[in-house]
């Protein structure tokens, strides 16, 4: 019976850590589509008030940077590299000001924001 | 699951036991799954396993749904065709179960029935059973188990205790049987009606 009770506890405590941490990282990843998509989607906007985007930028870095540690605990390393990757190149694009490359670093970035917000979710499509 | 073997487990433990195995070496085989993809899966994995036992044990619905029931092979003298179908167990394999059972002519056999661990437990007709000594009126006090007190010249300490044999009485034990060091004993045990079994060590003369 002792036992018993234990493992409903523990199945219940587990049921609610997975759920808190759930909705933890989709607060992060929310945050992070927010910024991401503040950013304008045509060159133009860059070439004319470039220098009115480098805080959102340097925000989305920063936030990456602070919570990639405790992400990395329940997401496949793999996301992890891709969202890495898309936020490294938005940040040096920018800088270099090749455009092209930081619009398309843009959309990657959302896709992979999406795609583990998606997995990180209590939905069949996080079973399959 | 506890002490017991593979072929008693029960369906759903065989089944977490193998998803357990699999899951335990994802993050070890796979290095780009964090190490909690595979804890935290095993742990839950154990807790259903605790809470559908747990609920087997008290429920007659939950323990039919999860576990199969025993099925009948031979009633009463009768061969179940059906059921020997159904369980897709062959005459041979019967035959064969029946002869690990002491039984070689199928026709001695009053009840087969397979068992939920997939064992087959046969009782004989009453005319092939054998005798016991309840059969010829005799009365046998009850020996209860052997416990052994020396093991290879090493007292055993909880058989010693709950037999409540001191270490004198064992080596007193000892020399009433020709031994007078600990050390020659190979096994010394004693069951419940104090009757004493001693083998002494081979030297290899």
């Amino acid at each position: 019976m002792k036992l018993f009770i234990f493992c409903i506890v523990l199945f219940l405590l587990l049921t609610t850590a997975i759920i808190l941490n759930m909705h933890y990282i989709h607060s992060i990843i929310d945050k992070l589509t927010y910024l991401t998509e503040s950013l304008p989607e045509s060159i133009w906007e860059y070439q004319s008030s470039g220098e009115k985007y480098k805080k959102p930028i340097e925000e989305i870095y920063t936030l990456w940077d602070k919570k990639i540690n405790y992400i990395s605990y329940s997401i496949d390393y793999n996301r992890i590299d891709s969202v890495d990757l898309a936020i490294s190149e938005i940040y040096v694009s920018f800088s270099t000001e090749d455009f092209n490359q930081l619009l398309l670093s843009r959309q990657r970035l959302l896709d992979s924001l999406k795609r583990i917000r998606s997995l990180e979710s209590i939905s069949w499509l996080g079973i399959f | 699951m506890g002490k017991r073997q593979i072929g008693e487990m029960e369906l759903s433990e065989l089944v977490i036991t193998l998803l357990l195995s699999d899951l335990a070496t994802q993050p070890i085989t796979n290095s780009n799954i964090p190490l909690l993809y595979g804890i935290v899966p095993v742990i839950i994995l154990l807790c259903l396993e605790v809470i559908i036992s747990f609920l087997s044990t008290k429920s007659y619905f939950v323990k039919i749904l999860l576990s199969p029931t025993p099925t009948v092979l031979i009633n009463k003298g009768v061969l179940d065709q059906k059921a020997l179908v159904k369980m897709r167990i062959t005459l041979d394999e019967l035959l064969s179960e029946l002869r690990q059972n002491g039984i070689i002519d199928i026709s001695d056999v009053y009840y087969a029935i397979l068992e939920e661990n997939g064992k087959i437990s046969v009782i004989p007709k009453t005319a092939n059973a054998p005798v016991v000594a309840k059969d010829l009126n005799l009365k046998r006090a009850e020996k209860g188990i052997i416990h052994a007190l020396v093991i290879d010249g090493k007292i055993i300490k909880a058989a010693q205790k709950s037999l409540g044999k001191d270490e004198k009485w064992i080596i007193d034990t000892a020399k009433r049987h020709g031994i007078y060091n600990l050390k020659d004993i190979m096994l010394l045990a004693v069951d419940e009606c104090d009757e004493i079994t001693i083998i002494k060590k081979d030297r290899g003369k």
